[in-house]
């Protein structure tokens, strides 16, 4: 007999639709409140989508307009991340910015650079000359005469900052749910929120829906630039290289783009890119990479750093950053409808930007709910997620890579022998940590390779995905067959043999 | 011999040989080591749980004639050396990976089942086998989506697991691997849609070429190459074209293949991690290591053989090499002590 049951959608005081690094990081700083949150990400996991394929770079500030957004808060977002990576103890390195020039004539460019970035209030930056620069970066072109220096720049793995964040929100009470579209939202009273797998209440939304900021927008009609995409190829060299250089190395920018950089990674490896390709609103999901834009990078790096070399290159791929169109800045904050919030065109330097957004949007957000009696003002107890916040530090897996002590190593290993299995071999790493990172809500391959660095190495994957799809499947009791590389149709096993496949 | 030079050679014996790999060349050098200096210990080690190395899964015949004359399977042959190998007394430390070694000879090892290691060894053999090159060194332009491995990656899917990665599948480069999987997934009735070389000749060896190829009747593409690949989730069709001259694609010509699948068979690489990090001279352009005739590295005590030395592509001639290389770090071992060091 069947039964109907009225169903009672999950109601919350705020949605934030997206799981990248803005979305993540509005999330970790609501969570600091008495609020019920949730998070929506279409993808199977988060940081999947423009979060996933950037440079990494906490950019000093001095390149961006100061009556910009992008001006306001990169200065003020790169300020805060000594403070929060101290508290989610991620590493964090202020490798140091050179703007570097080819002739002395460029040297005004530079003053124009300090004074913005002064302007920005970016911290000891220095023009320095090519005798200096050249003991600073002794394998740099001799034809670079000068350079910006800015000791304030640095550098961030930006998948592990959003899944830290995400885990310190969840501990904090939040909750995430990955693999879910909004399709649909509405108002009355409260939002209506359709999803590809439900439906949700919530006094407030926040759009933090990178690419498609603007669908979700038409979505509550409220008018907003199409968000338009601009792609960036990178490429990675073997970490055999690193050491290259210790500063990541900027060349003059142009009207598109900050240029094509080289970057000392946080893990070691020097990065190269991005390009800056303006893509038309359809082909803002294309990711590939091509010959054009590598060679117009080894060519541009090859200029100031003639002691590369192509064969070290283990990897490429393609970034897209949200542009909207004719604006050419960041938009943040309320809307024509009350209770309905924004945080899109995120481009860059949007994850340098993202904690001092996410402070001021966490602010709007609760300040509207308190004004609109929506909710009671109140601080959350500040000891009690201090607590739990304390509990999931004390949680966060080790690395086997990181130990280089002997007595440390057998340290780890009795504290799980699972340490002792090194499934990566490239990057070192260990069958606890992908168990770790499985346990973290990890359910694809990239899953795991982004929250530990298997198959990031120069062998990328050939020798440990055999094991990570057996770990996986007995971890998720999933058929092999299921395990995918990001999700939907990309699964890597057809057939079985002696088994059908349903 | 004078009462004094038997001494020390006793104590040279004492020494402790660590062989890093047990595939095929670890395996016939620690035999050799044993045969040649008996009272020397030597300790074989693995990061996996059995031994054989790469042959475990290259299940089909062509190995052994040479060496055993008889024609056996990579599990079949595996199994003969470490037959051989249970005559003598060695360790066998499997489920253990190598983290470090270095000049003084020194090698960590860390496994699941005992923890970490540290070995005060006389003599290193580098026995770690090779890598296949992988789709980021070539640069192949495209979308990144699943459905591209290495043919070795695929071959131990299907050979150990049962586990088919692809419907219809195309293969870029001609290397033994790729013939040899081209057959397997053949078999197993696997579409094998094509076989894609940029040289004007396969590169497999003749036999594998008719055996595996030819025989099939797979479409081969010489002087081809791969311009694109499609498909967002799981792969969907790649692009080909000719190539020009001067080694670039020729875009007139491009046309696609579809297929869910791509298998990489685009050449081997000697696994040398280790080796660098002790600072073991490699060479450029091969990255397998330097070594003189008596198969020892830039570093005294450090020997290397088989693919972290050089690529072989026949596993009895690697196994001829290995034997030498036995015999060699045995003559090492017992050679008299002139002055404190080992002539
Ligand atoms: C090549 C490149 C290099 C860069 N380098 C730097 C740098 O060095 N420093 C720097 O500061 N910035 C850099 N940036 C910019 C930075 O990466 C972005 O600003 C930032 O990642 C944007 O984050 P986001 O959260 O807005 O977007 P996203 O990460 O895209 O997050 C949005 C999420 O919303 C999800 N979503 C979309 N639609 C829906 C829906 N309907 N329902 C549910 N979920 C949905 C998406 O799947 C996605 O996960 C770079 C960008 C690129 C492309
Ligand atoms: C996928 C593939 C298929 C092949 N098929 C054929 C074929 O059909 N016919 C043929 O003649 N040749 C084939 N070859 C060539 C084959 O590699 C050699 O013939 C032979 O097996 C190599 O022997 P090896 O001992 O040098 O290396 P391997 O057999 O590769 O053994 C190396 C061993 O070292 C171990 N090891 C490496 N580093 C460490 C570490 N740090 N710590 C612990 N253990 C470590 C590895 O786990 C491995 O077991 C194939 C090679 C590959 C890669």
């Amino acid at each position: 007999m069947k039964r109907k049951k009225t169903v009672n959608f999950p109601s919350y005081d705020v949605v934030v639709i997206g799981g990248g690094i803005i979305g993540t990081f509005i999330l970790y700083e609501l969570s600091h409140l008495p609020l019920k949150i949730l998070l929506l990400e279409k993808e199977e996991d988060l940081a999947f989508g423009v979060s996933k394929a950037n440079s990494g770079i906490i950019h000093a500030g001095f390149h961006e307009d100061p009556k910009t957004l992008k001006g306001h808060y990169c200065a003020k977002g790169n300020a805060l991340y000594s403070k929060i990576s101290k508290k989610l103890q991620l590493p964090f390195k202020r490798v140091g910015e050179l703007l570097v020039i080819k002739e002395e004539r460029e040297y005004s460019a530079l003053h124009e650079f300090m004074k913005k970035g002064e302007q920005n209030k970016v911290t000891g930056l220095k023009i320095i000359d090519g005798i200096e620069l050249h003991r600073l970066e002794p394998h740099l072109s001799e034809q670079l005469v000068g350079a910006l220096y800015a000791p304030s720049a640095g550098v961030i793995n930006p998948y592990e900052l959003i899944y830290t964040l995400a885990r310190f929100a969840r501990c904090n009470g939040a909750t995430l749910l990955r693999g879910e579209e909004v399709i649909a939202i509405t108002k009355d009273n409260s939002f209506h929120i359709y999803t590809s797998k439900g439906r949700y209440h919530s006094k407030v939304v926040i759009n933090a829906a990178g690419m498609n900021g603007d669908t979700i927008a038409a979505m509550m009609g409220v008018a907003t630039p199409a968000i338009e995409g601009r792609k960036g190829q990178e490429y990675l060299l073997d970490k055999k290289h690193k050491g290259l250089v210790k500063h990541i190395i900027f060349p003059l920018p142009t009207p598109e783009s900050k240029g094509t950089l080289i970057i000392p990674t946080l893990d070691g490896p020097i990065m190269l890119g991005p390009t800056a390709e303006n893509m038309q609103a359809k082909d803002r999901e294309d990711l590939s990479t091509d010959q054009c834009g590598y060679q117009e990078i080894m060519e541009r790096v090859k200029f100031m750093l003639p002691a590369i070399n192509e064969r070290a290159i283990i990897a490429g791929f393609s970034g897209m950053r949200p542009i909207p169109r004719e604006h050419h800045d960041f938009i943040i904050g309320n809307t024509s409808v009350a209770g309905f919030f924004q945080a899109i065109g995120m481009h860059s330097p949007g994850l340098t930007a993202a904690p001092a957004i996410a402070m001021d949007v966490a602010k709007m957000v609760s300040n509207y709910l308190s004004e609109s009696k929506l909710i009671q003002k109140q601080k959350r107890c500040s000891k009690d997620y201090q607590q739990k916040e304390h509990h999931c530090l004390c949680h966060t897996p080790k690395k086997l890579r990181e130990v280089k002590k002997f007595s440390e190593l057998q340290k780890l290993w009795k504290s799980d022998p699972e340490y002792g299995e090194v499934v990566c071999r490239c990057e070192e790493v260990s069958l606890a940590e992908i168990r770790a990172a499985i346990r973290d809500g990890a359910t694809t391959l990239d899953g795991v390779k982004f929250r530990t660095r298997m198959g990031m190495g120069r062998c990328q994957g050939a020798f440990c995905t055999y094991r990570a799809i057996e770990v996986m499947a007995s971890e998720l009791a999933v058929p092999h067959h299921k395990i995918s590389k990001k999700g939907k149709k990309s699964t890597i096993i057809v057939a079985t043999l002696g088994k059908d496949h349903e | 011999m004078s009462k004094k030079a038997q001494l020390l050679k006793r104590q040279a014996h004492k020494g402790h040989v660590s062989i890093i790999g047990a595939g095929p060349a670890g395996l016939i050098a620690a035999l050799h080591i044993k045969k040649n200096a008996p009272s020397t210990k030597v300790t074989v080690i693995d990061r996996e749980i059995f031994v054989g190395g790469i042959l475990n899964q290259c299940i089909h015949p062509g190995f052994g004639l040479l060496e055993f004359g008889q024609e056996l399977t990579g599990p079949e042959y595996a199994a003969k050396v470490s037959a051989l190998c249970r005559d003598f007394e060695i360790e066998f430390l499997t489920e253990t990976s190598v983290l470090s070694i270095n000049k003084k000879l020194e090698v960590v090892a860390l496994s699941p089942k005992y923890g970490a290691k540290k070995f005060q060894s006389k003599a290193i053999v580098l026995c770690t086998g090779c890598r296949e090159r992988s789709r980021g060194a070539l640069h192949i332009p495209g979308d990144r989506p699943s459905g591209i491995m290495t043919a070795g990656l695929a071959q131990k899917f299907i050979n150990i697991d049962g586990l088919v990665p692809g419907s219809r599948v195309a293969i870029l480069g001609s290397g033994d691997i790729g013939a040899i999987m081209a057959r397997r997934l053949t078999l197993q009735g696997v579409e094998v849609a094509a076989v894609i070389e940029i040289k004007k000749s396969l590169s497999a060896r003749p036999r594998n070429v008719i055996q595996c190829i030819v025989d099939f009747q797979i479409p081969i593409y010489l002087e081809h190459t791969i311009t694109k690949i499609v498909g967002r989730e799981r792969l969907e069709k790649i692009k080909v074209a000719k190539i020009l001259s001067d080694g670039r694609a020729d875009f007139s010509t491009e046309f696609e293949i579809s297929c869910d699948t791509l298998l990489l068979s685009v050449g081997l690489i000697p696994e040398n991690e280790l080796a660098e990090m002790a600072g073991v001279a490699l060479d450029a352009k091969s990255n397998g290591v330097i070594v003189d005739e008596k198969f020892m590295s830039s570093i005294p005590g450090i020997f290397a053989c088989g693919n972290a030395m050089k690529i072989y592509d026949l596993v009895d001639h690697l196994s001829e090499d290995s034997k030498k290389a036995g015999e060699s770090v045995a003559a090492y071992l017992t050679a008299p002590l002139v002055e404190g060091k080992q002539v």
